[in-house]
């Protein structure tokens, strides 16, 4: 066993139900940001506004890979 | 925060009480039967043997001589006749209310044109948070309802950060807490709702604004959208409290693994490095980001109900 012989293969699923929400988290957030600081270059004007809710649409990909680590934490708990 | 202490020694559990004798060999697997979430993780690290060698991580909530002895039940929670509660988590949430009302109590008690310290700070506080948050709610449901917004962001801001502090928990590091604040920030904005716009503006807004002759878009409105928009209330207060529970008991546990891998450090150099601290430097980010996130999102689904009255009104008013 490459983990050792005390270690559940099952935590793999655990390190797969964090990391696979986790990089779709992170995609989506950066496709967020991105076009968010685009809007800001072109009118600095706005960038308080835009800013502001940046960070209430983060919220939701956020959400969706916390869910992720949620689950890997529970699973880590049944498991071990 | 999760606090533990690392012991060369666990005390043994009561099927390994008889054969004790021979603990430094056998007192390892014992603490494999503890199986709250919360220590999952540590006791997940210490059985694969990172941490000082015999090292045994556990909470030391109830060990602590100085705590009050209905403080002292941590883990899964202490029954009452209304079911099992986390004392722990219930005490420093009441703490922290006392501390807050107690504060804002005392600056708003004597008001003087040239205000106090206390009454400047308290000023201070409501202005710019009006300001802030009217950038999400809109200006009118931020100033008529900032019992209830500014009573939000100043709580949880409080109880996340007050986890950083060693000696106590972050009560939003616990289901229970952000569920009850989620489920009374929905209900309030349908309460809300209804006051504002009434039930018939809701239900209209709810099946997709059909035009007055439309009968096949009410229909559909009807049948597809409204249920959805019912299903949608009780997602916003799983969301709401999965998001803001999520984000600082994750940050917890991580801050914890990041103690336990460092502290096997220090042993081994002999020199204790505080090395958690760009870890906690981001958990208190994530602290102030998931009390602004919360608040706003309540102020939306407020002023969500409330826009189409105010459309009306400004329509009216043109």
């Amino acid at each position: 066993m490459i983990f050792g012989d005390n270690v559940d293969v099952n935590m793999i699923a655990v390190a797969l139900a964090f990391a696979i929400p986790a990089a779709a988290a992170a995609i989506g957030q950066g496709k967020a940001i991105s076009a968010a600081w685009d809007g800001m270059a072109r009118q600095p004007e706005v960038s308080d506004s835009i800013g502001g809710k940046l960070i209430i649409a983060l919220a939701f990909p956020e959400a969706l890979g916390i869910f992720g680590l949620l689950l890997a934490i529970l699973l880590m708990g049944k498991i071990s | 925060m999760i606090f533990f202490e690392l012991k060369p020694e666990e005390k043994s559990h009561d099927s390994h009480a008889e054969n004790s004798h021979d603990a430094h060999g056998d007192s390892h697997d014992s603490h494999h039967g503890c199986e709250h979430p919360d220590y999952a993780l540590l006791n997940f690290f210490n059985w694969k043997g990172i941490g000082p060698e015999g090292g045994t991580v556990h909470t030391y909530v109830e060990e602590q001589p100085w705590m009050p002895s209905f403080w002292k039940c941590s883990g899964p929670g202490s029954s009452t006749p209304m079911g099992e509660i986390n004392m722990t988590m219930a005490f420093n949430t009441f703490i922290v209310s006392g501390i807050l009302i107690a504060l804002f109590k005392k600056g708003g008690q004597k008001i003087s044109f040239i205000p106090g310290k206390i009454q400047l700070i308290a000023e201070f506080w409501v202005e710019s948070l009006t300001d802030f948050f009217s950038a999400f709610g809109g200006e009118y449901v931020v100033r008529k309802y900032f019992g209830l917004l500014g009573a939000y962001f100043t709580f949880i801001l409080t109880l996340n950060l007050w986890g950083v502090i060693p000696g106590f928990h972050s009560p939003t590091a616990d289901i229970n807490t952000t569920l009850a604040f989620a489920v009374v920030g929905v209900i309030c904005s349908l309460v809300i709702g209804l006051k504002e716009s009434g039930l018939k503006h809701i239900i209209h807004h709810w099946m997709g604004e059909p035009k007055p002759g439309d009968n096949l878009a009410k229909a559909i409105g009807a049948m597809l959208l409204l249920p959805l928009e019912i299903t949608a209330q009780f997602a916003r207060m799983v969301s709401l409290a999965l998001r803001l529970y999520g984000n600082i008991y994750g940050g917890d546990v991580v801050l914890a693994v990041f103690v336990v891998l460092l502290a096997d450090l220090a042993v081994k150099i002999w020199i204790p490095l505080p090395l958690q601290l760009p870890v906690v430097l981001l958990h208190i980010l994530a602290s102030v980001i998931q009390a602004i996130v919360f608040t706003a999102l309540v102020s939306v689904y407020i002023s969500g109900f409330c826009s189409h009255h105010h459309d009306e009104e400004h329509d009216h008013d043109n």
